[in-house]
This record gives structure tokens, C-alpha cells and sequence, in this order.
């Protein structure tokens, strides 16, 4: 039986945005990174340096994002069921209070 | 009328419903719920051995481009200074990229999955809710957009293992072709053999990246069709209840 009170929202919740914005940071990164390398092209050493870990780095921002995707999908499961088990345990009793009006 | 004909005209909301079955078998749903946490899990560590190697690859990377002009033309075949070239070719212009691909892919595989899970949810939580109220059970008969979706998201993660395996033999030319002596490769092939193993190499990584793409939009086509399912789950519910309600209320019919 569903209780009166709410349970507190998942915590996949408020991981999901913390995972968000570390993802986000990354690839603002990498673009930061881009550009500064952007700015001396000639460097063979430090281009060969730097695309070794930012195409990583990138894609690692990229599957924070999607990790957080995940995580909020399960907070929409979680509270699915919520509204599953309320409407199963009182439509009927709301059903025979107001008679459908 | 024969049960056939009833089940054939049972309608909710425009939709084809059916009598809930008393009894299933293994669902794709109950196997989804058990697998979204492996797969976020692989595709968590898939991408975190890829930051390893790419800090590896940095490193060499530093090492030989660190290097003067004579001292690199001078390296000799098998040597360490070729196998810093040589480790980093074949990491970062290798099967890196693929590996990475597939790390995403099996994150794209648990959101594929736990939107299976959710289904799976909302078709037995209508179940349940049909009951409490007295009514018959009835299930939405499977759109095509419910079937499509598991065999599409599959067909992509077996397009980015076909990718890393391809990687991985483009990592094993790379590794051949730059372990030569610098004096040979360093500058451009000096001979056939070398031209052609460097037009293989060029060759292979040309399509290894669009295989790479067409690998994720495959998985997120199938994220999209399962997105479509929940909608029309939705609906057939939404319909479901309201047919309930009037078949229960003489005044609203």
C-alpha cells in the first residue's frame, strides 16, 4: 500500500545532474584544448601530445552525459511505479467515493 | 462468435489490444531489467581504459615527437624510438577510436534497455490497475515499433565490435609498418611493399570511422523507436482507462 507522504526522490536524481556538468566540463575542455592547440598547428610534438588524450577525454564528457541520460531514466522508472502502485491501490476507492462524476 | 473474431476486434483508443496472457515466458523486459546495469557498467570501464591508453599514447607520442630530426631519421628498425611512433600510431590511429565507439554503445545498449524496462513497467502496472478497478486485463498488441527496436539496437553494437575489430587489425599494420627504420617510413614509404602496406592502412581507416557512425546511429534509431513504443503505451492506457470509466458509468456512455 502506497503511503500519504512521497518517498524522497531517488538519488539517481541528483547524481545525474552532478554526472552532467562533469561531462559538460570535459567537453568544454577539449574545445578549450582544441583551440589552444589551434593556435601553434606547426607543433608536431605537442599536436600528437594533445589529440592522443582529447579525442578520450571528449568522448569520456560525452558518456558522463549519457551515464546521466541513464540515471534520470531510472528516476522516471522509480516514480512510474510510484504512480502505478497509488493508482492501484486508491482508483478504486476513488472510483467508489465519486462515482465516476 | 469464436474467441479469434473477439480477440480480432478488440480495440482501445484506435489500437489493437489483446486479453492479458495468464501465464509468459521469458520477457524481454524482465531480461532488460537485469542487463541496463551491466551494460552502463562495461561502457563506464570501455571508456576508462580508453583514457588510460590515450594517456599511454600521449606519453610515447611526447617521447618520439621530443625527438631531433637526426635522431629520428638515424633510429634504427625494432628499435625504442620506433616503438614509441610505433605504440602511438597504433593506439591513437588504430583501435582507439573503435574502442571508444563501443564504450558509448554500450552506455546507448543500457538506456536501449532500461527504455525496455520502462515498457515492460507500464504494461504491467496497466495489468494491475485494469484489476483493482474490476475490469479485464488487456495488453497492447506490439506495435512495429516494439519489435524493431531490440533487433536494431543489436545490429549497431555488432556493427561497433565489427569496428573495433577492425581497429585492432589496422593497430596490427600500424605496429608492422612503424616498427621499420625510420630511414624507410619516417619520411614517406621507400619502397613498394611499405607504399602498399601504408595504402591498406589509409584504405581501411578511410571507412573505419563513418562504420563507427552508422554503428551509434543504429543504437540511437533504436533508442528512438523505443521512445515511440512508451508513446504509444501511453496512449492505449490513457484510452484504456477511459473506456473502463464509461463502461462502468451508464451516464458517460
Amino acid at each position: 500500500m502506497t503511503h500519504r507522504t512521497l518517498p524522497r526522490e531517488p538519488r539517481a536524481s541528483s547524481t545525474s545532474t552532478a554526472l552532467a556538468v562533469v561531462g559538460l566540463l570535459l567537453v568544454t575542455m577539449t574545445l578549450v584544448a582544441g583551440i589552444v592547440l589551434s593556435t601553434n598547428a606547426l607543433d608536431v610534438r605537442e599536436g600528437a601530445r594533445t589529440t592522443a588524450w582529447l579525442f578520450p577525454t571528449a568522448i569520456a564528457g560525452i558518456g558522463a552525459l549519457l551515464t546521466a541520460v541513464i540515471l534520470r531514466f531510472a528516476s522516471i522508472l522509480a516514480s512510474l511505479r510510484l504512480r502505478i502502485d497509488a493508482m492501484r491501490d486508491h482508483l478504486p476507492a476513488l472510483i467508489t467515493t465519486y462515482g465516476g462524476n | 462468435m469464436s474467441t479469434p473474431a473477439i480477440q480480432a476486434r478488440l480495440r482501445v483508443a484506435g489500437y489493437q489490444a489483446r486479453p492479458a496472457p495468464a501465464k509468459e515466458g521469458l520477457r524481454l523486459s524482465d531480461l532488460a531489467q537485469r542487463m541496463w546495469k551491466p551494460m552502463l557498467a562495461m561502457g563506464a570501464m570501455v571508456i576508462a581504459a580508453g583514457i588510460v591508453l590515450g594517456i599511454i599514447s600521449a606519453a610515447s607520442a611526447n617521447d618520439y615527437f621530443g625527438l631531433t630530426g637526426t635522431a629520428i631519421q638515424g633510429a634504427a628498425a625494432n628499435g625504442a624510438i620506433v616503438s614509441d611512433r610505433a605504440l602511438y600510431e597504433a593506439v591513437s590511429n588504430g583501435f582507439l577510436p573503435p574502442l571508444l565507439f563501443l564504450g558509448l554503445g554500450f552506455l546507448l545498449s543500457g538506456v536501449t534497455f532500461l527504455l525496455a524496462t520502462i515498457l515492460g513497467t507500464l504494461r504491467d502496472g496497466g495489468r494491475e490497475i485494469q484489476r483493482a478497478v474490476g475490469g479485464d486485463a488487456v495488453d497492447l498488441v506490439k506495435p512495429i515499433t516494439a519489435k524493431l527496436f531490440p533487433p536494431v539496437m543489436m545490429i549497431g553494437l555488432m556493427v561497433l565490435i565489427a569496428g573495433l575489430v577492425t581497429g585492432i587489425v589496422v593497430a596490427a599494420d600500424q605496429s608492422t609498418y612503424w616498427l621499420h627504420a625510420s630511414s624507410q617510413v619516417a619520411a614517406g614509404p621507400n619502397t613498394g611493399a611499405l607504399t602498399s602496406d601504408l595504402a591498406t592502412i589509409q584504405s581501411l581507416r578511410a571507412w573505419l570511422q563513418p562504420l563507427d557512425f552508422v554503428g551509434m546511429a543504429l543504437i540511437l534509431s533504436g533508442i528512438v523507436l523505443a521512445l515511440a513504443t512508451i508513446v504509444t503505451a501511453l496512449r492505449f492506457q490513457a484510452g484504456r482507462v477511459v473506456q473502463l470509466g464509461e463502461a462502468g458509468n451508464p451516464a458517460a456512455s
